[in-house]
């Protein structure tokens, strides 16, 4: 009898992610966010044919939204996989509710940061040049370069958080495919799940493969964020010169992953009706302690990059001083209030339970730390060795529009993700619920 | 402490001294060679005499080959079988296509002439270089002279006449011409006014000559914006007839300057520049100190032991007080030794070795006094040498502008010939000068662009640009040289010489003109001196003598004038020292040059002190209107540190109506401003702050050093010891077995005077990027000239330093570059690979000193870019996307290594020269192998001045510098290193 | 419910996997000779159209004139230069002067126009030659152009990509035979390597050959 229960439970579960009604408001956020993705394919468009020099970069400003962009959604990807990865090994109750939107949003993050790279360049179609091939010309990169390391950087996440994400929605595309009407969706369906029939076998081979990716991630998100880092602490730019970098990005970048964790997680309850039921409180409640701790290691990691910039020698100071009182304070210290002082509301349990909080906070994280990676990175960048070079930097529109577009291009996969796919994994949910129906 | 270089000495520098062979050609000797006699004789019916390939159907054929000289584009050619091979008719005689020529000749400026060395690869002049036997350059250069060059190909410059604006044939233009000459014969010119630039030019003094004896009804007048009749109307009070000073500052212990920039600007300051620099180094020597007293900062001040800035009367004043204490050595009246004082009293003990110079921008007193004060020192003929007046055109007030305006007035022009010039933009506002010329029933005017002037006149005749041209220009110092075409005329065009010989009805063209000239000079040794003086572009012994002046009686200046009140009313005017007076509008290097004080581009601007400036609420970027006699102008200001208070300066040369697509409508137009009257400072201007701004273009926004070990400055006297810190690397170090090059910039010697940015642009294809490129901060100058202020605002002291590529031992550069673009040469070069950056330009961020520049756009394709013809075609032409920087000129260590295999021989030291240091006046740039013990560059590696800069990084730069000896201050001769 | 895939689908799923892959691999192979081919690199073609149908081999192997004759600046020029309508006249006014197939010449000669003759060894602009080091180190011409002198049409007898003029500058013993002039500074030597070291950088700086 509990099968029967279980049964419809999880027919249920495994419907509403699907419900036909996804009504008006799903339908305008994708026609809006399609829009920018138009705009960002005319502004990649403008750099290929016209050139960089579209954007406000100049000497000493060589990098501005470009890489900065970068670095965000580096950070955000990372942290995204980075929470799914751990949830997933340690069977955590919330990976129901999280995992699968959680890896959608890692994928959907590096796909939008891999735009930025590409497109800095000065001849974006010699990308390939960073690649060690054996070309006619027999030149090989410079292997001792951030750069290059960050070639491969890329593409080891691009390929790992696929799988993480695919190697979860195996069995669910299982389901589709049984309960697809059409059978082309049911080939299409049925071609994905690669013949899976939930036998034991199928489910012992995928929980091993499953955890193998994940605990691949783990080391891979800290990697990532430290070649990243490496692209700023490698040079003689006195407040990029600094081997506390890394830690800096892995943290941030850490937090703002949960900070759009949380976003996505209330952007849903408060959108899908009922799948409050599968994202419950105790799972927000959960969510945002967690980011809460993130955010104060990210205090802590703020005030030792004052610190350790304070007691080196005077050229760091001046630049440290530099981002906190000069020209580009601001970012610093809406990184600060965003990032730091804004999750400090997450102390109340009201606040962790609360949708609209959820969004808010959420938004003002992420903003934070993407106003703290222009900090590093354009207020960083402002004060060197010879006052004779230094200049000011301002973005332009085009880098607006390369910004927003790749917004608008996250958004666009994500709502097309919650159109298509089950946003919450049915087995792990069917899982769960049988063992606490048989408990 | 310092002098080991053995610099200065010019043909040492070339390795082309008088004894050598020499560098370069001329054209004649090629024309007149075997194998164009051999052409002649071969059996083409149109090589059958040898005058058939003259030095045009020579030009011809090289420029013909052109194509061969490799325009480099942009991009890898489209056609699958590349660009075709040209299969000449025939090949110039000693010319191998892509082997550049040189040729000497002469440009002009103020109308004195500048020997240069023009360099041509097939035909197409792409630089321009000093000559090394000319007085006036010694092998040094200034900006105007290597940018003359792009000029020659502007694609805005005239090309067809015109009349009443419509386009003629030439035809037509000649008909007219000769139909004047014919009139004017007849009538003996009466009606003929003819307007002329002051130019020393023989063979145009003895055209005009010739037509006054002709056309002895015809009025003559000069005019020019900078060479009014001051100097000789100084010159004349005190010597009884005009003369002009030609400085030997080899020879000058102490020097004052009033006003002017005798090291930076005027006639003959390259070789001042050059003498100066050599004292300073001459071990045997006490080290000159020069005062400066002058209103707005010029490169003699920035230079100076000590600096007044004084507005202009306060100028007067110390002029008078200093005769006066020179004169009578009575004890000076202030217990406390006035600065007067103390300056007269080093000249005194400086006897003949004193010099004081004024500048001519000064009253007539000021300049006489100066001239006073040198006879009194018994000066005369050991510092300064006065000789017969340079420029021939007389410069009395029946010949000035003035006089035309009136006899315009008075309606007895018939005709007006203005041949060169510009008058309709820069003669003083008061004349309305084009407003006259509309006024004269036929006008003509021969001119480069179909400018201001040419708009009002009736008839424009295009002028040749002197690379294309015959002419002889005489010196500063008298030294006459020659000036011969380097490329076929790019347009059907006159020069001024042309219409003169028509008017007076001489056959011939410029060729023959010349040589009628100096025909009548050389008579039977003509033809054994012409090809020599064609060859070195000088003629040998024709410096001026000095002049025998009756011994002057100690002349006394009138007492001084009512005092000017005081007042910020002073407005003094200055030639601008990117476009001069206006005819460089038009040239895209000089234009995106930055000033040297201000780093200003693309326009100018009013300086003014600070104080002077906040009395009158304004700040910099504020724009004002100056009110003068009812003449308005309105001008962005400039808070200018060092400027003298109660005055402003203004430079003249922009605000251009009809200069060309770049030079017009940049900056302000001051000429309206100025007064027929007093030509150079203006009392009683009324300033008003109006409100609106203007988004002036620097290249440089902070002008301290911050504290920092930037430019290093060591005490004229004692030793220098800097503590030596061990290196440390995690990485091997390179090792070279062959050359190891290396350069040394001696921060004393730089003036700052910006003419190596400029030989570097002009060398290296270096893009022209454009006002708004430039506000964006994406100026491309591989090398530039960082200008630092230290001490207090007001006073403050200016440093210069150029900053090439440090082309450092272990460079920060090398290691980020993902591809391998920018990598290390075992030469040690730091050597970057255009074709294959792709743009990330990360090395730019870790290039401490930020000298790598990024093709942002296709700069080189896209207005205002110079056009291919004046690429040089040993130098990769960039394209967009890629980084680039400075190269120590490698194509030319290529070139040298190339030369040397194939000789079998080492490369010898001084054999490679880098565009900067070839153009450097005071030969501060040294380049060379630092790993040949006897090479320039290892000496002054060896000197205790020299140090790395930001050394703390332990990027061991390759390019050092030689700190800066500090001024000697004021008071006591002396000081020795 | 009805069977969706047939029992064979996981073998011809696995199958399609690795035909992926191997076609994958095909690819970039196939790729990686054919940048290397000849056929990319233009190597056996000959000019199209050339304004003359010029034969080397009639010149050289027939008449036997010397490639420095009508090239004469490649002894001591960066460009091996081009032989001038004239210099051809000097043979030509007489033999074949009648000629249609000779009429670009003799317009050539009476306007002074230049010849345009189709390239068949072009480098990129970015790469700078010099005929007359590389002769004086003791390169031949056919060590670079070929059996010219056998050649009806003239044709591309090397890839010159950069690898093909690397594998000389990193070894160039085998190619060149340098000898020493009089009065050189050193004894006349076959590695010109060592020579080059003496003299000049290794011939591997990016420099030599891009500026």
């Amino acid at each position: 009898m509990t099968d029967s229960r279980v049964e419809r439970s999880a027919t249920e579960a495994a419907r509403i992610p699907l419900s036909p009604r996804y009504g008006r408001g799903w339908l305008a956020a994708l026609i809006a966010s399609v829009l920018m993705v138009l705009v960002l394919a005319y502004v990649i468009a403008e750099l290929v044919v016209a050139g960089i020099g579209i954007w406000g970069t100049n000497i000493p400003f060589v990098w501005g939204f470009d890489l900065s962009n970068y670095v965000w959604w580096i950070g955000l990807a990372n942290g995204c996989s980075l929470f799914a990865a751990i949830l997933v090994l340690r069977r955590h109750s919330l990976r129901t509710a999280i995992n699968r939107f959680a890896e959608g949003l890692a994928l959907f993050a590096v796909i939008c940061a891999a735009i930025f790279p590409l497109f800095h360049l000065g001849r974006p179609w010699l990308f390939y040049w960073t690649f060690p091939y054996p070309a006619t010309f027999q030149v090989w990169p410079q292997f001792r370069s951030p750069l290059t390391w960050d070639f491969w950087a890329i593409i080891t996440h691009l390929i790992v958080t696929t799988m993480l994400w695919y190697v979860g929605l195996l069995p669910d595309l299982a389901t589709l495919r049984d309960r697809a009407r059409t059978p082309v969706a049911r080939r299409v369906f049925g071609s994905f799940a690669l013949g899976w029939r939930s036998s034991v076998r199928h489910w012992a081979f995928h929980q091993r493969a499953y955890r193998l990716v994940a605990i691949a991630v783990i080391p891979l998100a800290l990697v990532i964020q430290s070649t990243v880092a490496f692209e700023f602490a490698i040079t003689l730019v006195p407040s990029w010169h600094e081997t506390r970098l890394p830690l800096h990005y892995v943290v941030s970048g850490l937090e703002s992953g949960l900070g759009l964790i949380l976003l996505a997680a209330a952007a849903l309850r408060g959108s899908l009706r009922g799948i409050d039921r599968f994202i419950d409180d105790e799972d927000m409640n959960l969510i945002g302690k967690l980011l809460l701790a993130n955010a104060l290691v990210a205090c802590l990691v703020y005030a030792g990059e004052v610190a350790s910039a304070l007691l080196a020698g005077p050229l760091m100071v001046e630049a440290i001083l530099n981002r906190l009182v000069g020209h580009y304070a601001g970012l610093y210290w809406g990184a600060i209030a965003l990032s730091v002082l804004l999750p400090q509301a997450l102390w109340s349990s009201r606040m962790r339970r609360s949708n609209p909080a959820g969004i808010l906070i959420g938004l003002g994280v992420i903003a934070g730390i993407w106003l703290d990676r222009l900090s590093i990175i354009v207020g960083g960048m402002q004060r060197d060795y010879l006052p004779s070079t230094w200049r000011i930097y301002a973005p332009t529109q085009p880098e607006w529009a390369l910004f927003l577009g790749s917004i608008g291009l996250f958004a666009a996969m994500f709502l097309l993700l919650m159109r298509f796919l089950p946003v919450v994994s049915m087995s792990e949910t069917r899982h769960d619920e049988y063992r606490e129906a048989s408990s | 402490m310092t002098g080991e270089e053995d610099d200065g000495r010019p043909s040492d520098v070339t390795g082309s001294g008088p004894c050598e062979t020499r560098l370069w050609r001329s054209l004649e000797e090629l024309a007149g060679s075997e194998e164009v006699r051999r052409f002649g004789g071969a059996e083409f019916p149109e090589a059958a005499t040898p005058e058939t390939i003259d030095r045009r159907a020579l030009l011809n054929l090289m420029t013909a080959s052109l194509a061969l000289g490799g325009l480099t584009g942009c991009a890898v050619n489209r056609q699958p079988w590349g660009a075709p091979l040209l299969a000449q008719p025939r090949l110039a005689p000693q010319h191998t296509p892509g082997v550049p020529l040189i040729f000497a000749t002469s440009l002009e400026l103020d109308g004195l002439g500048r020997g240069v060395l023009v360099r041509s690869h097939d035909g197409r002049p792409v630089k321009i270089d000093g000559n090394p036997l000319h007085p006036a350059s010694l092998g040094g250069t200034d900006v105007f002279m290597q940018a003359e060059v792009l000029s020659l190909y502007d694609p805005d410059r005239s090309t067809v006449p015109m009349a009443g604006g419509m386009r003629r044939s030439w035809d037509d233009a000649s008909l007219y011409v000769t139909q004047l000459s014919h009139q004017f014969q007849a009538n003996a010119g009466r009606g003929l006014h003819i307007l002329l630039e002051p130019c020393a030019s023989p063979t145009r003094d003895r055209l005009i000559a010739l037509a006054r004896q002709t056309l002895p009804e015809a009025r003559w007048y000069f005019h020019a914006p900078l060479t009014d009749g001051n100097t000789h109307v100084a010159t004349a009070r005190v010597f009884g007839r005009p003369l002009d000073p030609v400085l030997d500052l080899m020879q000058a212990d102490v020097i004052l300057t009033l006003g002017g920039d005798p090291l930076g600007a005027g006639a003959g300051h390259i070789r001042y520049a050059a003498d100066y620099a050599q004292r300073r180094h001459a071990r045997d020597r006490p080290l000159p100190r020069l005062y400066s007293a002058e209103t707005s900062p010029s490169l003699t001040g920035a230079r100076a032991d000590h600096r007044l800035a004084l507005p202009p009367r306060e100028i007067e004043a110390l002029a008078r007080q200093v005769l006066d204490l020179v004169r009578n050595a009575a004890p000076p009246p202030a217990a406390p030794q006035s600065l007067a004082a103390i300056i007269a009293g080093d000249l005194r003990r400086a006897g003949a070795g004193g010099l004081v110079v004024p500048g001519r921008e000064q009253a007539a007193d000021v300049q006489a006094i100066a001239h006073a004060i040198n006879v009194e020192l018994g000066a005369v003929n050991r510092t300064v040498r006065y000789v017969e007046p340079i420029i021939q055109a007389s410069t009395d007030q029946s010949s000035s502008l003035l006089a035309l305006a009136e006899a315009i007035g008075r309606g007895v022009v018939d005709t007006l010939l203005i041949l060169g010039g510009n008058p309709a933009y820069d003669a003083p506002g008061d004349l309305e000068f084009a407003d006259l010329i509309g006024r004269v029933p036929s006008s003509l005017h021969l001119s480069y662009y179909f400018d201001e002037t040419s708009r009002v006149c009736r008839w424009h005749l295009p002028a040749r640009h002197a690379l294309e041209s015959w002419g002889d220009l005489r010196a500063f110092d008298g030294t006459a040289g020659l000036r011969q075409p380097v490329t076929v005329p790019l347009v059907e065009a006159m020069t001024a010489e042309d219409v003169l010989a028509q008017l007076v009805g001489e056959a011939g063209d410029g060729h023959a003109h010349v040589q009628a000239t100096w025909r009548e000079v050389w008579g039977e040794e003509f033809d054994a001196r012409w090809p020599t003086a064609l060859e070195d572009g000088v003629i040998a012994g024709s410096a001026a003598p000095a002049a025998s002046l009756a011994a002057p009686v100690g002349w006394s200046p009138p007492p001084a004038g009512p005092p000017v009140a005081a007042g910020y009313s002073m407005v003094v005017f200055a030639p601008d020292p990117s476009v001069w007076d206006g005819r460089f509008a038009n040239n895209g290097w000089l234009q995106e040059l930055p000033k040297p004080f201000t780093k200003q581009v693309w326009g100018n601007a009013a300086l003014m002190a600070s104080d002077t400036a906040s009395a009158l609420g304004l700040a910099t970027g504020d724009i004002a209107t100056f009110t003068h006699g009812g003449r308005t102008i309105e001008a962005p200001i400039w808070i200018m540190p060092g400027h003298a208070p109660d005055a402003v300066t203004m430079t003249l040369g922009y605000g251009r109506r009809a200069a060309g697509r770049q030079g017009s409508q940049r900056g302000f137009d001051a000429y309206p401003l100025r007064s027929s009257r007093e030509l150079w400072a203006l009392a009683g201007v009324t300033i008003a702050a109006n409100g609106r701004r203007d988004a002036l273009i620097s290249t440089q926004h902070h002008h301290g050093m911050e504290g920092r070990d930037i430019v290093r400055v060591v005490p004229a006297t004692g030793p220098v010891n800097w503590p030596v810190e061990p290196r440390r690397s995690m990485y091997p170090d390179y090792v070279y077995d062959g050359n190891a090059w290396g350069m040394s910039i001696d921060l004393d010697l730089c003036l700052g005077c910006n003419a190596c940015v400029v030989a570097c642009q002009a060398e290296n294809n270096v893009p022209i990027v454009g006002p708004d490129e430039v506000a964006q901060g994406r100026e491309m100058h591989w090398l530039r000239i960082d200008r630092y202020f230290a001490g207090v605002p007001d006073a403050p002291e200016t440093y210069f330093q150029p900053v090439p590529c440090m082309h450092c031992e272990k460079a920060p550069c090398e290691v980020v570059c993902p591809v391998n673009a920018t990598v290390h040469s075992s030469e040690g070069l730091n050597e970057m690979t255009y074709n294959r950056c792709v743009g990330t330009r990360t090395c730019s961020n870790n290039c401490p000193y930020k000298v790598r520049r990024f093709n942002w756009f296709n700069y080189n394709q896209k207005p205002p870019a110079a056009p291919d013809a004046v690429q040089n075609p040993e130098v990769t032409v960039r394209w967009r996307g890629v980084v680039e920087k400075c190269t120590y000129c490698v194509h030319r260590i290529s070139t040298a290594r190339i030369a040397a295999k194939m000789e079998g021989r080492p490369i010898r030291d001084g054999e490679v020269m880098t565009a900067c240091q070839q153009a450097c006046p005071t030969r501060a740039i040294v380049f060379g192998n630092i790993n040949d013990p006897d090479s320039a560059v290892y000496r002054c590696r060896e000197n205790p001045r020299s140090y790395e800069l930001l050394k703390d990084l332990n990027t061991r730069p390759r390019t050092t510098y030689l700190a800066r000896i500090a001024g000697l201050g004021r008071g006591s001769v002396g000081g020795t290193r | 419910m009805v069977q969706l895939f047939r029992p064979q689908a996981d073998t011809a799923f696995r199958l399609w996997v690795i035909a992926s892959a191997v076609v994958v691999i095909i690819v970039l192979g196939a790729g990686y000779i054919y940048v290397r081919s000849d056929a990319f690199w233009r190597v056996g073609a000959t000019a199209p159209m050339q304004p003359i149908p010029f034969r080397h081999d009639l010149h050289v192997a027939g008449v036997g004139i010397a490639c420095a004759f009508c090239h004469s600046t490649a002894e001591r020029a960066a460009h091996a230069g081009m032989p001038t309508a004239h210099a051809c006249l000097t043979c030509h006014s007489q033999i074949l002067q009648g000629a249609t197939v000779m009429e670009p010449l003799r317009t050539s000669a009476a306007l002074g126009t230049p010849i345009a003759w189709t390239s068949v060894t072009r480098l990129p602009n970015f790469a700078y030659f010099h005929h007359g080091v590389h002769i004086r180190s003791g390169v031949t011409c056919e060590t670079c152009h070929g059996r010219v002198d056998q050649m009806r049409e003239t044709e591309k007898v090397h890839t010159m990509s950069m690898a093909w003029c690397l594998d000389c500058h990193r070894n160039p013993a085998p190619n060149a035979v340098r000898t020493e002039p009089e009065g050189s500074a050193v004894e006349g030597s076959r590695d010109s390597l060592k020579v080059s070291e003496i003299f000049a950088a290794p011939l591997t700086n990016c420099s030599v050959c891009h500026r």
